[in-house]
């Protein structure tokens, strides 16, 4: 378009100056985001790697002497705690899941803390509370956790920055396709050792191959919060009351049979007995919970519920129903509304847990393109202004300062997460807070990460940096064997490819950073920092003419 | 763009306006204009007036993206603020007279 009348030229060039500002303005939430997001594919696995005193899969019993135990440690234990229990649900270990048993129950009346329900965590092996055999942590799900509800802030002002910078980057998608008149040619060109041109075309590059990912990511982390970020037309039309959202949720989630209490009482069959029903019909399919409401009176309903195949989020299409005291097969909830149908379905593709190994990982590697794409668009940014040098033109305030800043965010997280990992293995186990330690090890880490960028010259940071992330990437297996029984040669051995497979990603990692770090040590065209901008004087000195300039 | 240099304080000032307008002229846009929808979904029977908002809502993002382009490529800022809020108005009207 040759239109010169937009706010900064042509049609394209003003979409251009919007792309880079929405883009670089979140990029440090975003980014914190996508890896932690990334990490939250394996979660389940991370779980799994960071409390190795767990069964590994093989060990792990079948579904009705699980169930037994759990439902026996609700009725006595739980009872004990909570009085009345209106809800009980029983979370099974399964090959996609975690690996303990969840024992979970809804109160009758809060219990002295204001507590509606109670939940604790069993192996699923012996019925122990996983808190007296298992190490303290957060293992992959605060990960998981940290990408929409941080940390060290309240949940809403989390939320709520993280859509912010979500609707940002939306836009900044949208804006950065339309700036790009050849996208598929930018994606088959990565010019290797040009500097500027390396990392816009490594840029392009990640963003094209991951557009499709990184638009269904954006929009659907957008509709998590949906009445949140975009309460207005709500507000206007069916108001924003306690009523009005539950009108919201009947629609959204139809359903026929609510269990309410009517205080009669009634036998029920043998929990065993329906569970060996449901496995038999579910023969592809393992039960990932059961959840019994009112329990023990005459229309109790048991509800099974299998591993999410599909692509919805809830329970819509993998769950069974029963009359406890009667044990019939109840119908189906009725079909859902379609627009309920995509709102799902966009949670469901945003989660990914309906997806198998070789899917997950293609969504791991989906995210990584998205850190790659937020990542090489802040170099980018920093490599333009810093190429003014060259023209003769000032360099922004502000440069060399974003030269550490991005040190600090593109390798400054990753190490922090790393930390986190070798925290779970070498803090006491005893430690009082442990899993609130391994958290802080994350951020002490990242912001020694930042001060480390600070006090060294740019292109030694860098090289120390991934040097230091290699290593610990490297050694974590090491430290695992020197520290626990679950090492790689024992998880092998025993086919507990969850555990195995962590060790085996961090070797893979640390193999692919030393690939990388000696083209951090030679200066070229291509590498992070060109030679032009070596001198920290040269950057300094344009600091200052640009303050001359500016008044 | 003036890399560089440093930019005029009318011109910061201009861009702050835009921000402004852009989040909170473009949210209230967008939330009149789906209730308006909603309503007129309603009252033709195309859908409830539930499922219209939940619809309007889940697709929000996507005319505020439009508007934000729009705001930030359009040179005058009072014919972009009379613009969102003239429209603003006038769709609130027949919302409130449909309603």
């Amino acid at each position: 378009m040759s239109d010169p009348t937009g706010l900064h030229g042509a049609f394209r060039q003003s979409m251009a100056w919007l792309h880079t500002w929405t883009g670089l303005f979140p990029a440090i939430l975003l980014y914190f985001v996508f890896v932690t997001g990334t990490f939250g594919y394996f979660s389940y696995e991370i779980d799994h790697w960071m409390q190795p005193e767990l069964p590994s899969q093989g060990e792990i019993p079948s579904n009705r002497a699980m169930a037994a135990i759990a439902l026996n440690h609700i009725e006595s234990n739980l009872t004990e705690q909570g009085g009345e229990l209106t809800r009980y649900f029983i979370g099974l270990p399964t090959s996609r899941t975690y690996q303990y048993l969840m024992a979970f129950a809804n109160l009758a009346e809060p219990n002295a803390e204001g507590e509606r329900f109670i939940r604790e965590d069993l192996d699923p092996v012996t019925g122990v509370l996983i808190s007296d055999v298992a190490r303290d942590t957060g293992g992959g799900t605060v990960l998981y956790r940290m990408h929409y509800a941080l940390h060290y802030l309240p949940y809403v002002a989390a939320y709520y920055a993280v859509g912010f910078a979500t609707l940002l980057m939306f836009l900044a998608m949208i804006t950065g396709v339309v700036t790009h008149k050849k996208i598929f040619v930018d994606f088959f060109t990565l010019r290797l050792a040009k500097g500027q041109r390396t990392w816009l075309d490594a840029h392009n590059m990640t963003s094209v191959l991951a557009l499709p990912f990184m638009l269904m990511i954006t929009y659907s982390g957008l509709l998590f919060f949906l009445i949140e970020y975009s309460p207005g037309t709500m507000f206007l039309t069916i108001g924003l009351d306690r009523g009005a959202i539950a009108e919201l949720r009947a629609h959204r989630y139809p359903e026929s049979h609510v269990g309410d209490t009517t205080g009669v009482f009634a036998d029920s069959p043998a929990l065993s007995d329906l569970i060996a029903y449901v496995e038999e019909e579910w023969s592809d399919d393992e039960i990932r919970y059961i959840e019994i409401t009112s329990p023990g009176e005459e229309n109790s309903i048991v509800t099974f519920g299998a591993v999410d195949q599909g692509l919805h989020r809830d329970r819509g299409f993998t769950v069974m129903r029963f009359n406890a005291s009667t044990g019939e097969i109840l119908a189906e909830d009725p079909a859902r509304p379609y627009d309920s149908e995509f709102y799902q379905g966009a949670l469901g593709l945003h989660e990914g847990r309906f997806s198998n190994y070789w899917l997950r990982w293609a969504y791991f590697a989906s995210g990584l393109l998205g850190s790659g794409m937020i990542a090489t668009g802040l170099l980018l940014w920093a490599k333009k202004r810093r190429s003014l040098v060259r023209t003769g033109m000032p360099v922004p305030r502000g440069v060399a300062f974003m030269d550490r800043v991005n040190i600090g965010i593109i390798v400054g997280l990753p190490l922090g997460v790393a930390a986190y990992f070798w925290a779970n293995r070498l803090l006491p186990i005893d430690l009082n807070g442990r899993a609130e330690w391994e958290i802080h090890c994350l951020f002490i880490v990242w912001v020694l990460s930042f001060m480390h960028a600070v006090a060294r010259e740019v292109r030694s940071a860098w090289r120390e940096q991934v040097g230091s992330l290699a290593a610990m990437c490297l050694l974590l297996p090491v430290m695992n064997a020197l520290t626990t029984e679950a090492h790689l040669g024992n998880s092998l051995s025993a086919g507990d490819w969850e555990r195995a497979g962590f060790d085996l990603a961090s070797l893979v990692f640390g193999l692919v950073l030393c690939i990388i770090w000696p083209r951090l040590t030679t200066p070229s065209h291509g590498s992070i920092e060109s030679p032009e901008i070596a001198d920290p004087a040269i950057i300094a000195g344009s600091s200052v003419q640009a303050h001359k300039v500016s008044t | 763009m003036r890399f560089g240099t440093s930019h005029p304080l009318s011109y910061r000032w201009d861009i702050v306006a835009r921000i402004i307008l852009a989040f909170i002229g473009g949210l209230v846009w967008i939330s009149i204009f789906g209730a308006l929808t909603s309503v007129l979904f309603d009252r033709t029977g195309v859908m409830s007036l539930v499922q219209a908002a939940h619809v309007m809502t889940l697709f929000s993002f996507l005319p505020w993206c439009g508007i934000a382009m729009w705001v930030f490529y359009e040179i005058e800022l009072m014919k972009l603020a009379s613009w969102l809020g003239v429209s603003s108005v006038l769709m609130y009207l027949v919302f409130a007279w449909m309603n």
